[in-house]
């Protein structure tokens, strides 16, 4: 009888001893979710990358995240910046470590090395490192603890010796219960110089900073995670003055909301194609077409409609400078500085080269923080993938539209000068095609001696979208209506008659749509 | 010989030599560090010397203020300059020309 308890005993002991992998939030903005997470809990993480690409940032602001977010004292070793000039650099990020220092929160330790380890005779070890360290944990009775370097530390030794100590450290790290992370230089051939620490360590993370097309970016991947999913994908991620941002994929965001709700795309006849109601609120919407089919003045007059109905609109431009564009698009009366002027519509306005397309989608980002509008158009998208359009770029543009969807109620709206026949020269457009939810293709077609401007829309998921493919104009002229049925691109204030309102007794949805009225023959027709 | 600092020194042999040897108990390196300094001492400076001997893990503050990593580690503290070595101190050669001790006397 004893015995079969015992057993079950033990069994119950088992299942609830079941190893689970802690992790430990870094606190920084992405890093999280790539790691899912965090990193490992009481265990050690390598942080590889070259001179400059951020090594010492990243950890100190784990650090620093643990102490201001999770009340987790830390120590920072460095065997390579002297203490003030670290703190010095680390001030001008936003930094104040001086506080936590203050507040015995924060310890830095600066360990000079070097002298002894050119002068040896013999075996050695490492002892005098592990004594030091207990101390400083002690100090701050520390739960976070980096190494910064391995490189530095451990310059000029024979790494033969080296290899036993340094995976004796991190034995002796988990041991002590403290989640560490210890930052080397990338190798040539090998992660690290020391070519071993890789297969020692926990978790690796790699950093590095690569330029292209003239544009530095850096960059983060996470090579191993030792018992855990994680994301293998390099993310770009920047330093400024409030710190360490991730631009990370959120793999799948449950939360993502959904609205039954119609916005208006400003064409009438264009609403007609969608179920008479238009785009879906919080949906993607791409307006592709080569240059001169009419992409900016399709996206002014869905900007313009938004406005109009007392909605906020976060216009991004990559082309045209906001003054262009308003000027431009007053030749065709819409009023874009009327609503500049009351606040519903706002430009962002960056020159594609000035930083690389990741970087542009994050300023973006702060600018819809600030803002919080209702609509966002990018015009056009292809401009600020400077780098060409490539799958990393299709997958920054995928992660933009989840974020976008996360908020549920934000449209957003894309322009391209893409056309379906570059798809089969570069494939990576299909991405961008396939991942928004309405997709609209804009064309030229000469008929005869007349170039005509067509469109129809070749998807609008969840939408029984029109089949047609409709030409179209555009003209300065209000209330104008093009016969045979066309669709007509212009500014139009007041609706007189508006089949909106009548079939759908939404009122306050379509209250204020512009429309077009129904008048006979306006100018710039074509054909 | 061109090992002394400077002249008098040259022709003043240091009356004694003091070193601090600190090691980790736990390890065998440190073993053989006490051994073979003992044995070089005994053997080359005879009773002009003097050993202190500290494990960091008792002392750890001593070796902090020395800032420690590596063990065994032998620092003589005189005649100045200050010089270290690492190391289980097996190769007695590069003590001698580490520490400049003129081992003909």
């Amino acid at each position: 009888m004893e015995n079969t308890i015992n057993q079950n005993d033990k069994i119950n002991n088992s299942n609830n001893c079941k190893p689970t992998l802690s992790k430990t939030l870094t606190g920084i903005v992405g890093l999280d979710d790539i790691t899912f997470g965090g990193i490992p809990k009481n265990r050690t993480t390598l942080l590889v990358g070259a001179i400059g690409s951020g090594k010492t940032v990243i950890s100190m602001a784990c650090i620093v995240n643990g102490i201001l977010s999770y009340d987790e004292p830390g120590v920072f070793m460095t065997f390579e910046e002297k203490k003030e000039e670290l703190q010095l650099n680390l001030f001008t990020l936003g930094y104040d470590l001086e506080t936590l220092i203050n507040e015995k929160k924060l310890y830095i330790e600066n360990l000079y090395i070097g002298h002894e380890a050119a002068q040896v005779t013999g075996k050695y070890n490492i002892d005098g490192l592990f004594v030091r360290i207990e101390q400083v944990i002690e100090k701050v009775k520390a739960k976070r603890i980096v190494l910064d370097s391995l490189d530095t530390l451990f310059s000029g030794l024979d790494s033969n010796i080296l290899r036993g100590e340094i995976k004796r450290l991190f034995n002796w790290l988990k041991e002590k219960e403290i989640t560490a992370i210890i930052t080397a230089e990338i190798g040539q051939t090998q992660l690290t110089r020391m070519g071993l620490e890789e297969a020692i360590a926990d978790c690796v993370i790699e950093l590095n900073n690569r330029v292209s097309n003239q544009i530095a970016t850096r960059r983060i991947r996470v090579v191993k995670y030792r018992g855990s999913e994680h994301n293998t994908n390099e993310y770009p991620f920047i330093i400024n003055r409030k710190g360490i941002s991730l631009y990370p994929l959120i793999d799948e965001e449950p939360q993502q909301k959904v609205s039954n709700e119609r916005i208006s795309t400003g064409v009438i006849e264009m609403d007609k194609m969608l179920e008479n109601k238009g785009y879906y609120i919080g949906s993607s919407i791409l307006l592709a077409g080569a240059a001169g089919t009419g992409k900016t003045s399709f996206a002014t007059a869905f900007a313009v409609n938004t406005c109009r109905e007392n909605k906020r609109c976060l216009y991004c431009t990559f082309e045209e400078a906001p003054s262009q564009l308003i000027r431009d698009m007053g030749a065709i009366d819409f009023p874009l500085n009327t609503f500049l002027d009351s606040g519903h519509l706002k430009f962002y306005f960056a020159r594609p080269i000035l930083q690389n397309f990741e970087l542009h989608i994050m300023s973006i980002k702060t600018k819809i923080k600030e803002f919080k509008p209702d609509v966002i158009i990018l015009d056009p998208i292809t401009n600020i993938m400077v780098e060409s359009i490539n799958s990393d770029t299709t997958a920054t543009l995928a992660q933009f539209i989840d974020f976008v969807k996360m908020t549920g109620d934000i449209t957003v709206l894309f322009t391209s000068a893409m056309t379906i026949e570059a798809l089969s020269i570069n494939p990576s457009y299909e991405g961008i095609f396939s991942m928004v939810d309405t997709c609209v293709m804009l064309q030229e077609k000469r008929i005869e001696t007349v170039h005509v401007r067509r469109m129809y829309i070749m998807k609008s998921r969840g939408i029984n979208n029109s089949k047609e493919e409709k030409e179209f104009i555009i003209t300065d002229k209000e209330n104008t209506i093009s016969p045979n049925n066309k669709m007509v691109i212009s500014n139009n204030e007041i609706v007189k008659k508006d089949p909106i309102i009548s079939r759908e007794n939404k009122p306050s949805v379509s209250a204020n749509l512009s429309s077009i009225a129904q008048n006979e023959n306006g100018k710039n027709l074509v054909k | 010989m061109t090992i002394s600092q400077n002249e008098n020194e040259k022709i003043e042999e240091p009356e004694k030599y003091i070193f601090k040897l600190f090691i980790s108990a736990k390890s065998s390196d440190s073993v053989y560090a006490i051994k073979n300094i003992k044995k070089f001492c005994n053997h080359y400076l005879q009773d002009k010397y003097e050993l202190e001997v500290i494990d960091i893990f008792q002392e750890p503050e001593q070796a902090s203020e020395e800032h420690i990593v590596l063990t065994p580690l032998l620092i003589k503290k005189f005649p100045l300059p200050e010089e270290r070595m690492s190391g289980d101190l097996s190769n007695t050669q590069h003590i001698l020309a580490k520490f400049h001790i003129d081992y003909e006397n």
